[in-house]
């Protein structure tokens, strides 16, 4: 029963050890890299440790992960169903106002060298007009 | 008499067990709504890299240590309470949980207090907006889980409800999991 107990609790301390390690990883490799896609990877790996080896979730009932499962599949639907519209600058009949502008002012900028000053020129852009002629206002998040 | 959930298992996990796993679906929808939302943002915005190098990566860092050697600790006092059944040890485990999730909060107002003098408010730009928000709510949720802790090692110290170490101690390791996303997310990846 003892030495039950302490190898319960030197894998315990291993897996913590494991985790440390891969977080320390995590940090060089992300600072090195820069790279989003290898930070969340490395970051899910050891969600996935903890999960199964300090929540038990290998052990659990398999319904638990369905539990579970149905919320990440929610989240991830918001993502996949929000990124593209976010990350897209134009579509079928729209068009985000930061880039209609971006691509107007080079347009003025191209044809006021003949002697009329853009009314944009020295200053940050606050509002255009969008694609059916009404104000928008660009935004810089 | 016991409470229901102590003992009672028709869908053959403990009730109590149960609750607390339906409990993180509803967590898993709100930080995972903030992180979706943030990666969203964060590949639209690249610039929000020059952001998070105001950020105190060694504080951040440290948080995470504490935060995983505090999901070690709750399962030491989980060991003990059921295993050994040394509520004693169990009660200094729960307790030294306690104070990893003081310490987190500790740092986590050292840094707030830099930023805040820095001139990064939450109204700075979204990034801030959203560095603000995801954290502390993050940090209420580590008072809660600390408060929960600690009220419950006092009646552990006495052999009473054990089972409710294992409880609070999946709550605690899904804070820390949280934590595992948020730190790397917002301190390192620029």
């Amino acid at each position: 029963m003892g030495n039950e107990a302490s190898n319960g609790k030197s894998s315990l301390i291993k897996i913590w050890a494991l985790l440390v390690v891969l977080l320390i990883v995590n940090i060089i490799v992300s600072k090195a890299t820069g790279l989003l896609v290898i930070t969340f990877g490395i970051a899910t790996v050891m969600a996935g440790i903890a999960l199964a080896y300090f929540m038990h979730l290998n052990t659990e009932k398999k319904y638990v992960w369905g539990v579970l499962t149905a919320a990440v599949i929610a989240i991830a639907g918001l993502f996949f169903g929000i990124a593209p519209d976010i990350l897209s600058n134009e579509g079928v009949n729209w068009e985000k106002c930061n880039s209609y502008n971006e691509k107007n002012l080079e347009r003025f900028a191209g044809h006021s060298h003949g002697g009329h000053e853009s009314p944009y020129e020295g200053h940050h852009v606050k509002t255009g007009l969008d694609k059916s002629g009404s104000v928008c206002t660009p935004q810089r998040f | 008499m016991k409470p229901i959930a102590t003992d009672r298992s028709a869908t053959g996990i403990p009730t109590g067990r149960l609750a607390m796993w339906l409990l993180l679906p509803g967590e898993i929808v709100i930080f995972g709504g903030l992180l979706a939302c943030y990666l969203v943002y964060r590949f639209h915005n690249p610039e929000w890299g020059v952001e998070s190098q105001h950020l105190n990566l060694v504080a951040g860092s440290i948080n995470a240590v504490i935060l995983l050697t505090s999901s070690l600790f709750i399962l030491l006092a989980q060991h003990a309470a059921e295993k050994e059944q040394d509520y004693a040890a169990a009660f200094k485990w729960m307790w030294a949980t306690v104070f990893c999730g003081i310490g987190y909060i500790s740092v986590k107002a050292y840094e707030y207090t830099h930023e805040i003098s820095e001139g990064f408010t939450i109204t700075a730009n979204v990034f801030w907006s959203f560095y603000y928000s995801a954290t502390a709510i993050h940090a209420a949720h580590v008072f809660a889980g600390g408060l929960a802790i600690a009220i419950l090692s006092f009646s552990v110290k006495q052999g009473k409800h054990i089972n409710r170490v294992e409880l609070t101690g999946i709550y605690w390791h899904f804070v820390d999991l949280v934590w595992i996303f948020l730190f790397p997310l917002l301190y390192i990846a620029g």
